[in-house]
């Protein structure tokens, strides 16, 4: 209790001498709390992952075209921000499936891709309806089809420590310097 | 104890807005896709190639919600209010505009973004018509459940697109019921369905045509159907031109929920 009165306590301090307040920024992703289960069945905000930047995407792991696409895609952005002094950035995927991509499985696919946990994230929604609310969030387009597939837009975003989407790319053959811009000018 | 309680929420319930609101159920049956590509890919007039859709039976509020229900909402949950919503579920437009003052107006409730039309229905424990949903119930006119060829019908539509809107909305309930007496599916306003971001018409024909790989997973979906039911690629291209924030004042919606 004593915690949390001297939390509350900075904060009030921190709102009066900083300007600093707790209201989200404008558009902040942390806006949405919807809870995921990550591959390890544990609950998962996106505010969870607000310590550092983060790439964001939404896949489905039974796709065997687009979405290994997406995935070296990231790796890309990774190796490029890597060599440019920004290393081990964190990638979360969130499924567009409820069904088949449960935590277990997406930690089976983890494992096959070689994913490490240390720099990925995969999150399992319960329902359409959760999927459905990130997408649009999100931007990405999709549409369930039959026998387990999705139709969707392949949106991948860079969103800094306070949820704003910093840098984005809605095509898998953009230019993805933008990162890299967007990243080092904070 | 209980029963005190039981009774005073009776009467909350019959005395709450939403009452008025009938929802009526809609058989099942199945929707003709004719905004998806014929499955034979031919291009002449013949539909017979559409996909079909099944859906399932469910129940629809009969008339659009009303800008006096949404006030009582608005009461209940002011988070949702123009002052207090994140700026990550409503654009500027939202609730601009809106005369909150007048009493049991039947306008329906506009500028308002798919977030909080989808937070509205979750508070009466329903959710917003996919988009088979809301076509299925809207191919039917007054006398067919499927008007979806009748050129009557269509042009009718049409006409009501086209309709200049100085005189802002009609109230609800006055524009034409269909024949399972739910009311102005079209002609009063457009209406959110809860997967508006499913459709793939990106608004540049160039992407259309070509329907880019590097944009889009999955095939299928993408060229448009029925060429002669221009009214429906209206709707179809109208709602991929929108994002979950947008808010404008003529689209407003009607919530649905499972059996």
């Amino acid at each position: 209790m004593c915690e949390g009165f001297m939390k509350r306590l900075f904060i009030f301090i921190l709102t009066i001498f900083t300007g600093y307040s707790v209201v989200l920024a404008e558009g902040s992703l942390f806006g949405y709390d919807e809870i995921w289960q990550n591959q390890n069945n544990k609950p998962k905000k996106l505010q969870d992952f607000s310590e550092t930047p983060f790439l964001i995407s939404m896949v489905y792991t039974s796709c065997e075209h687009t979405c290994p696409v997406t995935i070296s895609k990231i790796q890309q952005i990774k190796t490029l921000l890597g060599n440019n002094g920004i290393e081990n950035l964190h990638v979360v995927l969130a499924s567009f499936d409820d069904v088949r991509d449960t935590p277990d499985n997406l930690k089976k696919y983890m494992k096959k891709r070689r994913l490490s946990e240390k720099e990925w994230t995969f999150l399992s929604p319960k329902s359409q309806k959760v999927a459905r609310e990130l997408s649009v969030v999100l931007g990405i387009n999709y549409k369930k089809l039959g026998e387990g597939n999705f139709s969707h837009s392949n949106v991948i975003a860079l969103v800094d420590a306070k949820g704003e989407v910093i840098a984005k790319i809605d095509n898998l053959s953009k230019d993805i310097e933008v990162f890299k811009g967007a990243l080092l000018a904070k | 104890m209980t029963g005190v309680f039981e009774f005073i929420f009776l009467i909350i319930l019959g005395l709450s807005p939403s009452a008025d609101a009938k929802l009526i159920q809609i058989p099942a049956g199945q929707v003709r896709a004719i905004w998806l590509a014929s499955v034979k890919n031919d291009s002449t007039k013949n539909n017979e190639g559409l996909p079909r859709f099944p859906v399932k039976s469910f129940y629809m509020m009969d008339k659009a919600v009303t800008q006096f229900e949404y006030t009582q909402f608005l009461k209940k949950h002011p988070k949702w209010q123009a002052n207090n919503v994140n700026k990550l579920f409503a654009d500027k437009g939202y609730l601009d505009g809106i005369d909150f003052d007048v009493k049991f107006k039947s306008t329906p409730m506009t500028s308002i973004s798919w977030f909080a039309a989808r937070a509205y229905c979750d508070s009466l424990g329903m959710r917003l018509p996919s988009v088979n949903e809301w076509e299925y119930v809207a191919a039917a006119s007054e006398t067919q459940k499927d008007a979806n060829k009748d050129p009557e019908f269509l042009k009718r539509i049409l006409e009501w697109y086209g309709e200049p809107r100085t005189n802002g909305l009609k109230n609800v309930g006055e524009i034409y019921k269909n024949i399972y007496d739910v009311w102005d599916m079209h002609g009063l306003i457009w209406e959110w369905v809860d997967d508006f971001n499913s459709s793939f018409v990106t608004g540049e024909s160039r992407e259309d045509s070509s329907l880019n790989k590097d944009m889009f997973c999955g095939a299928g979906a993408l060229s448009f159907g029925d060429k002669e039911n221009y009214a429906a690629f209206m709707r179809f291209a109208f709602r991929s031109s929108l994002n979950g924030k947008s808010s404008i004042w003529n689209l407003g919606f009607r919530c649905v929920r499972d059996l």
